[in-house]
C-alpha cells in the first residue's frame, strides 16, 4: 500500500513530479551523452594515436621521450624488434622513424615531417592508410612516398610523380628521389600539409652510417588493454643498453594530459547537475511535505510509526529519481545511436590534436560506454534518494499533534 | 481494569515566558463498552485530555494508561504502536488519506499492523457495510459527502477492534441530518459490537446521546454524570 500511496502523492501534483523527475532525467540524459562522446571519442583518439606513433610498448633510445632529437636512435632493430615479438607472439612489432626533412618537388620545396615505416606491418594499423584519396600505399623495398593532399597540392605534384627526400642526419644532408604512389586527405590541415610517410629500408639507406636504425620499436596488441605485466618483461628483456621503454602512455603524455583535462571539465559539469537534481528533488518533496504536514499527522495519529513516514517520502524520492534515471538513460543512448554510427566531423578542432604526426580520424564518434552510463544511474538514482532524505527526516521527525493543527 | 485511566494528570506549554496550564490534575477512567462525552468550553481543556489519552502528547505530571499501559514511560514508536493497536480515532475534519479510496482508508492501520491483504480487505469491507457504506468502497474522499467521509473516519477508527475510540467533536462539520445518522450509528457499534467511545463535543444533541458525561472547566474536571 507504501508503494501505491508513494505513486498516488506524485501523480496528485503532475506538473510538480514531472519538473523534478524532468530535472534528472536532463541531468542523466547529458551525462549519458557526454560520457558516450567523450570516452567514445577519446578512446578512438588515443587509440589511433597509439596504433599510429605509439604502441602497447614502445622502446626508444634513451632520452628521445625527453628531447625527441630525431638523431637519438636505436641500433639493431632487427634483433630487437624479434625480442619483443617473443613477448607476444601475437601481437604486431612495428619499427618507426620519426624525422624531419625537405620534400622537393620542380615547382617547390617544404619542409615535412617524415615517418618511415614497414608498410606491409604498418598498413594494418595505421589508418592514414584508409585515408588514401589518390594512388596506392608504400611498397616495402621501393621509393615511394604518401604524402597529404594539401603538401601535394602545395608542392603540385600528382601521384607518380617525383620528389626528392633531403634529411640532415649525422651532420651529413643527403637526400634520395621517391615517387608519389599515393595521396591521403585526413581533414586534419596540419597532417595534410607538412606529413609524408616512406618506406623504413629506403630511409635506412640515407643513413648509411647506422645498422638498422630506427626512432621506435613499438608491440601493438590487438586487445585495447596490455597484459599488466607486460611492461614489466619489456623492460626485463631489452630495457637498458641505451634504451627507454614505455607505455603508450608514457610515450602519449600529452595525449594523456589532454584526455585527463578534458574529463576533469566533465567533472564540474557533473557536479553542477548533481546540486541541481538532488536540490530539485529536496525542493518538491519539502514542498509536497509542507502541504501535506496535516495528512502525515493524521497518518501518525492512527499509528504510522516515524520510520513508515521516511520510507514513504524516501519511496516517493527513489520513484521520482527512478523515473528520471530510466527516461534519461533511455534518452541519452537514443541521442548516442546517431553519434555512433554517423559521429560529427571535427576537422577544425583537429589541428590542435595534442598529438604529433599523427592521422586522426576527423570524424569522431561516440561508443555506448555501458559500465560508465550504469554508473551513472547508479548515481543519479542514489542522488535522488539523498535529495529525499532530509525531507523524509523531517517528516519522520513531525509531532502529530502540531501536525494536524497545521492547515 | 479501567480500558483508560487517568491520575493526576496535568499538562502545561511554555508560551515564551508564561506558563499555560492547559490541565490541571485530572482524574478519569474510562470502562470497557462505555459511551462519554467529555464536554466544555473552548480552552477548558477537551482535546489536551484526549491527546493524553491517545498517546498523541505525554503529561508534564501525572500518569495516563490505556490498557494497562503507561503512555508517560513510552518512547515515541512504542506510543505509535498503542494508538495503532488499541485505539481508534476520528477527527472532525475527517482526515482521511486523500489519495487512497475508503477500502483502502478503512485498511490503513491494519496494513500498518501487518494483517494479511486478504483478511483486511474482507475486515474493511464488513466495516464498511456495517456503517453504510456497502458499495462506495472505491470512491476517493473527494467523492464522498462529509457525511460519508465521517463514515469512513468510523470504519477506520473500528476496524482494528481497538480498546477505545476516541472522537475529537466528530459531529462538528456535520449538517443536523447527517449528524443525527452518525450518533445514531456510533451508538449502535456500542451496543451491538460493545466499541468504546469517548468524544469531545460542544454538541446538545452528542451530549444527549451519551450514558455519560464529564464536564471540564478550566483544566479541570468540572463534573462527571453517568446517566441510566
Amino acid at each position: 500500500m507504501l508503494l501505491r500511496m508513494a505513486t498516488r502523492n506524485l501523480t496528485r501534483r503532475p506538473i510538480q513530479s514531472l519538473l523534478a523527475s524532468g530535472a534528472v532525467a536532463a541531468g542523466m540524459t547529458v551525462c549519458i551523452w557526454m560520457t558516450n562522446f567523450q570516452d567514445g571519442s577519446w578512446i578512438s583518439m588515443l587509440d589511433d594515436a597509439m596504433r599510429a606513433s605509439a604502441g602497447h610498448v614502445v622502446v626508444q633510445a634513451d632520452g628521445y621521450q625527453e628531447s625527441k632529437e630525431s638523431d637519438l636512435m636505436l641500433e639493431g632493430t632487427d634483433a630487437l624488434a624479434k625480442e619483443l615479438q617473443a613477448l607476444e607472439p601475437d601481437g604486431v612489432v612495428l619499427r618507426r622513424m620519426f624525422i624531419e626533412g625537405l620534400l622537393a618537388s620542380p615547382d617547390n620545396t617544404v619542409g615535412i615531417a617524415v615517418n618511415a615505416v614497414e608498410p606491409d606491418l604498418e598498413k594494418g594499423v595505421n589508418q592514414i592508410s584508409d585515408k588514401l584519396v589518390e594512388g596506392e600505399w608504400m611498397t616495402p623495398g621501393k621509393r615511394h612516398v604518401v604524402i597529404g593532399k594539401r603538401l601535394a597540392e602545395k608542392l603540385d605534384v600528382t601521384v607518380k610523380n617525383k620528389v626528392v627526400l633531403t634529411l640532415a642526419a649525422d651532420g651529413e644532408i643527403t637526400g634520395l628521389p621517391f615517387r608519389v604512389s599515393g595521396i591521403f586527405e585526413t581533414g586534419n590541415v596540419r597532417t595534410d600539409s607538412f606529413f609524408a610517410l616512406a618506406p623504413l629500408d629506403i630511409v635506412q639507406q640515407l643513413l648509411p652510417e647506422r645498422s638498422e636504425p630506427a626512432t621506435q620499436v613499438a608491440l601493438q596488441l590487438e586487445a585495447v588493454k596490455a597484459p599488466s605485466d607486460l611492461i614489466e618483461r619489456a623492460t626485463a628483456a631489452v630495457g637498458g643498453e641505451g634504451r627507454e621503454v614505455l607505455t603508450w602512455q608514457e610515450a602519449l603524455p600529452e595525449a594523456v594530459a589532454a584526455a585527463k583535462l578534458d574529463k576533469s571539465f566533465t567533472m564540474f559539469i557533473w557536479a553542477v547537475l548533481a546540486v541541481i537534481v538532488s536540490v530539485g528533488i529536496l525542493n518538491l518533496l519539502l514542498m509536497s511535505l509542507f502541504q501535506r504536514t496535516r495528512e502525515m499527522g493524521v497518518m501518525m495519529a492512527v499509528g504510522m510509526r516515524p520510520k513508515d513516514v521516511l520510507r514513504l517520502v524516501v519511496l516517493e524520492g527513489a520513484m521520482l529519481g527512478l523515473a528520471g534515471c530510466i527516461v534519461g538513460w533511455s534518452a541519452g543512448q537514443l541521442l548516442t545511436i546517431p553519434m555512433v554510427t554517423t559521429g560529427i566531423d571535427l576537422a577544425q578542432m583537429q589541428d590542435a590534436a595534442p598529438v604529433s604526426n599523427v592521422a586522426i580520424d576527423t570524424v569522431i564518434k561516440s561508443r555506448f560506454i555501458w559500465a560508465k552510463d550504469f554508473g551513472w544511474f547508479a548515481w543519479f538514482f542514489v542522488l535522488t534518494v539523498l535529495g529525499a532524505l532530509w525531507p523524509a527526516v523531517r517528516a519522520g521527525r513531525l509531532s502529530p499533534v502540531e501536525a494536524l493543527r497545521h492547515s | 481494569m479501567s480500558i483508560v485511566s487517568v491520575q493526576s494528570a496535568a499538562r502545561y506549554y511554555d508560551d515564551g515566558p508564561v506558563r499555560v496550564e492547559a490541565l490541571k490534575g485530572v482524574d478519569l477512567r474510562i470502562e470497557a463498552g462505555e459511551f462519554a462525552a467529555l464536554m466544555g468550553p473552548s480552552g477548558s481543556g477537551k482535546t489536551t485530555l484526549l491527546n493524553l489519552i491517545g498517546g498523541l502528547d505525554t503529561p508534564t505530571k501525572g500518569n495516563v494508561s490505556v490498557d494497562g499501559q503507561d503512555i508517560g514511560t513510552m518512547d515515541r514508536g512504542a506510543r505509535s504502536d498503542l494508538r495503532r493497536d488499541r485505539i481508534g480515532f476520528i477527527f472532525q475534519s475527517y482526515n482521511l488519506v486523500p489519495v487512497l479510496t475508503a477500502q483502502e482508508n478503512t485498511e490503513f492501520v491494519m496494513m500498518l499492523q501487518g494483517v494479511p491483504p486478504k483478511e483486511r480487505a474482507q475486515r474493511a469491507k464488513e466495516t464498511l457495510a456495517s456503517v453504510g457504506l456497502a458499495g462506495m468502497e472505491h470512491r476517493r474522499p473527494s467523492e464522498l459527502s462529509g457525511g460519508q467521509q465521517q463514515r469512513v473516519a468510523v470504519a477506520r477508527a473500528i476496524a482494528t477492534r481497538p480498546a477505545v475510540v476516541l472522537a475529537d467533536e466528530p459531529t462538528a462539520n456535520l449538517d443536523s441530518e447527517t449528524k443525527a445518522d452518525l450518533i445514531a450509528l456510533m451508538r449502535r457499534l456500542n451496543e451491538d459490537q460493545g466499541v468504546t467511545f469517548l468524544f469531545s463535543t460542544h454538541d446538545p444533541e452528542v451530549i444527549a446521546a451519551a450514558r455519560r458525561v464529564i464536564r471540564l472547566k478550566d483544566g479541570q474536571i468540572a463534573s462527571d454524570e453517568t446517566r441510566a
